[in-house]
């Protein structure tokens, strides 16, 4: 249940699941290629990056997100608060089509989890997702390989800016190089959405100015940003929308003009409304 | 895109596989090394010390090889485990392509890296039985009797049938016969990767990830056992066979005209095993693509 703050609360309506039929005649008669998934997530007619029903999430009975229903509409940059435990990874994971072991339904940009979402989405977990083997260069190619949205030059650029040697193998690279990378490659593509798992976590103040430097001045105009982190105060000002967790529930859903209009700064709202969210159900 | 995954999927296989090659390909020079060198120069009579390295060399060269089989497979299995459900899914799983997509670019890859194992271990098994045969022959009849490996396989072909009890059958029909058990060897190594591939799929899905990495091997011999007893049953209820003479490829429901085919130098050959393990691979095919497109969770 989301929290009552000010008008911004969202009581949002159920809606039908379909299957996910929207892309595979395209990519069928493409030869399933990324261009053929390439078409925009706009052309659906949703006014909502994401629509969340009914979702719920368990892992061995333990409950992460318990029955949760929320919409985030597109165009924002979205901060995905809560503290640790509290399912915001899980709910990326899942957002990504990295973890199909739920219940509910989920559109996004207008269509279910599925190959016309994924070609949209872009998604940076909290660890490094490519193989130790790979160079800087095999990353470049291999995104190049699968998303129609990916700009190669400007990702060599990016590794030039970030003194990111072309040839250096990631398992060589330190963890703040790695972070580096696979966010300059994610920062690379043109997608609708891009879901930011943790992008601060484990770097210094100094590198979450860089971080969130990239993250801001290089994501498609219009695009949905969701970012998941609990260092709310560096990022607080950078935020459209805010999406709490808690407790395995939606704590708050509204716009930042919302939280504002309290007199509170998001971190103080973050840290009332959190309160004793810490556990999870 | 599948072309995009099957290459990857090849260069990810590769990168940790080319090294067991390489050492393959080592041991094998240094093998083929001793067993060529005329020991007798060295001052060995021809039955001691010489002999025994070359002996030593055919066995060491056999069991390289099947060490590569074992690490063929354990590099193949890692691999898919990992780049499918370890955390390097979390890109491979986002990638907007089919399961079925990610399925076959993988067991394409793997089956072919399985495959080679197996040619590498046949190349050395056959090698060194036919080294071991012609040594054995030549000093029944002497060298001379042997010049060509030609020779030396024709005639342990032809002792294996004699000692078998049936003719041995011309080069022409031999040489049909050793490629459609080739073949069939080929496609029971195909299917036997997208089961292990299955099972490691089915140990990602819920409620069966209960029982933890044990599960992946269970699944596997659960799937093995069902799929060898279902092939078995129509086996015993569906025989057709394929009899290979030098003229023609006859279908045939009869087993006393397989048995008469053999008597006759004619080669023969049961199918409706090889199409119950088709079928069955295919459908395993079409269950672990569902089961990764809805199923699955990465680590």
């Amino acid at each position: 249940m989301a929290k009552d703050i000010g008008s911004g609360i969202y009581n949002p309506e159920p809606f039908e699941s379909k299957p996910d039929t929207s892309s595979a005649p395209q990519a069928a008669a493409a030869g399933n290629s990324a261009a053929a998934n390439a078409e925009p997530a706009a052309s659906t007619g949703d006014k909502y990056a994401f629509k969340v029903r009914d979702l719920t999430k368990d892992y061995d009975g333990h409950v992460v997100l318990n029955n949760i229903s929320f919409d985030i509409p597109k165009g924002k940059i979205v901060g995905l608060l809560g503290p640790n435990g509290c399912g915001k990874s899980t709910l990326m994971k899942i957002l990504s089509g990295v973890i199909h072991d739920y219940s509910g339904t989920i559109k996004i940009g207008g269509r279910p989890v599925g190959i016309g979402s994924k070609a949209h989405l872009a998604y940076l977990p909290d660890r490094t997702y490519f193989p130790e083997r790979f160079r800087t260069i095999d990353c470049i190619n291999y995104f190049a390989d699968f998303f129609a949205d990916f700009d190669k030059v400007k990702a060599i650029e990016f590794a030039g800016k970030f003194g990111l040697d072309l040839n250096q193998r990631i398992k060589t690279m330190s963890k703040g190089m790695q972070e580096k990378l696979q966010l300059l490659m994610v920062m690379s593509r043109a997608a609708d959405i891009y879901l930011l798992d943790e992008p601060l976590g484990g770097v210094d103040p100094a590198a979450r100015a860089v971080i969130l430097d990239i993250i801001m001045s290089n994501y498609k105009e219009n695009a949905t940003v969701v970012i998941s982190t609990h260092l709310v105060n560096d990022l607080e000002h950078s935020f459209d929308h805010v999406l709490m967790l808690g407790k395995g529930s939606v704590l708050v859903n509204t716009g930042i003009d919302t939280l504002r209009s309290t007199g509170k700064s998001v971190e103080e709202i973050f840290k009332e409304v959190i309160g004793d969210a810490w556990e999870v159900d | 895109m599948l072309g995009k995954l099957t290459k990857n999927a090849f260069k990810s296989n590769a990168a940790g596989i080319y090294n067991i090659y390489i050492a393959e390909g080592i041991i094998t020079i240094v093998m083929l090394i001793l067993l060529l060198v005329d020991w007798t120069k060295w001052g060995d009579t021809g039955v001691g010390l010489g002999l025994a390295i070359k002996c030593i060399a055919s066995v060491a060269l056999c069991i390289t090889a099947a060490i590569g089989i074992v690490m063929t497979f354990v590099s193949v299995f890692s691999d898919f485990k990992r780049n499918m459900y370890g955390i390097e899914g979390h890109l491979t799983l986002s990638l907007p392509v089919r399961g079925s997509s990610l399925l076959f670019a993988k067991w394409l890859s793997g089956a072919f890296w399985v495959i080679l194992s197996y040619l590498v271990f046949c190349l050395a098994a056959g090698g060194s039985a036919l080294y071991i045969f012609r040594h054995s022959m030549s000093i029944v009849e002497g060298d001379a009797a042997y010049s060509s490996i030609y020779q030396v396989a024709t005639e342990m072909i032809r002792q294996l049938c004699d000692s078998a009890g049936i003719v041995t059958p011309s080069a022409h029909v031999l040489g049909y016969v050793v490629a459609m058990y080739a073949f069939d060897g080929g496609i029971r190594a195909c299917s036997f990767v997208l089961l292990v591939f299955f099972a490691i799929t089915l140990a990602h899905c819920r409620p069966f990830n209960k029982l933890g990495k044990i599960g992946a091997v269970l699944y596997f011999f659960a799937g093995t056992f069902i799929t060898q007893t279902f092939a078995s049953m129509i086996t015993k209820l569906v025989k057709i066979y394929v009899v290979v003479s030098d003229t023609a490829f006859t279908f045939t429901l009869s087993e006393a005209e397989v048995k008469a085919a053999w008597q006759m130098g004619f080669g023969a050959y049961s199918m409706t095993n090889l199409y119950c393990t088709v079928v069955m691979t295919v459908a395993v095919f079409l269950v672990t693509a569902y089961l990764i497109d809805r199923k699955v969770n990465a680590e």
